[in-house]
């Protein structure tokens, strides 16, 4: 799962949830605002051509693993 | 049979050219000559686990179970996804509970120990066994706290162009 996905939150751990015994006033439940509806859009449309992006570097990325000679052939 | 096991990204593309529909005529008016030229490009594309219809009509006539595997294997591939999905958010969940109560059952145990330990007349050492855990648990506090907000934020950061240099703080205006 793209670490886009959960943009708006930090993913929940172990120490998060032994820190949650004295968290009374649930102050390690936070999530990334934004300011206007139109902000909170772009930030969910980044996100999601951030996840794009991440995702066709992984293919290009495995693909010049298979195919050296490409890279070596950009390059020169 | 096609690959099904990776998403497919296939492309097929026509192109027709006909510069020559039989349009091109020209005519003598006078001085004047005048040409008439027509140009059709097409260009058919698709993206995707599933072939357009027409195209699987075709990959059946040629292999009957043709559709029967492509759109198996397309319920396989979503199911698996949501089921890596579920797994992560499910982990993530068991994780945050267990350390509740993994650090709950310590600070409870040490308590009593704590207790059994003024209860016997040790009453320095008794008090050193129900501080030091609580006093780990704010430790274990105050880090989450900080990496919380870090992760968090940071993941705004990786939001921002690469020339932009402001922080996920900034950025949200605070």
């Amino acid at each position: 799962m793209s670490e886009f996905t959960s943009v708006l939150f930090a993913r929940p751990n172990m120490i998060e949830g032994a820190a949650r015994i004295l968290d009374f006033g649930n102050t390690l439940t936070e999530y990334n605002r934004a300011l206007t509806p139109e902000q909170a859009d772009a930030m969910a449309t980044a996100a999601d051509w951030r996840a794009v992006y991440d995702d066709l570097r992984a293919a290009y990325t495995a693909y010049i693993e298979e195919h050296p000679e490409l890279a070596n052939a950009r390059s020169g | 049979m096609p690959g099904q096991d990776k998403q497919r990204n296939r492309q097929t593309a026509q192109q027709k050219a006909a510069l020559s529909q039989g349009e091109a005529a020209s005519s003598v008016t006078g001085e004047r000559a005048v040409s008439v030229g027509a140009a059709q490009v097409s260009v058919y594309a698709y993206s995707g686990p599933l072939p357009p219809a027409d195209e699987l009509a075709r990959m059946a006539a040629v292999y009957p179970k043709a559709p029967e595997i492509i759109f198996g294997q397309f319920e396989k591939q979503g199911d698996h996804r949501r089921w890596m999905e579920k797994a992560t958010f499910w982990g993530d969940q068991l994780r945050s509970w267990s350390g509740m109560l993994i650090g709950g059952a310590i600070c409870l145990a040490f308590g009593y120990w704590g207790y059994l330990l003024i209860k016997s007349g040790h009453r320095a050492d008794g008090l050193a066994a129900i501080i030091s855990p609580l006093v780990g648990l704010v430790g274990c506090f105050l880090y989450a706290q900080h990496q919380q907000r870090k992760e968090r934020l940071s993941r705004l950061d990786k939001l921002a162009p690469p020339t932009s240099a402001a922080s996920g703080d900034k950025r949200l205006g605070r």
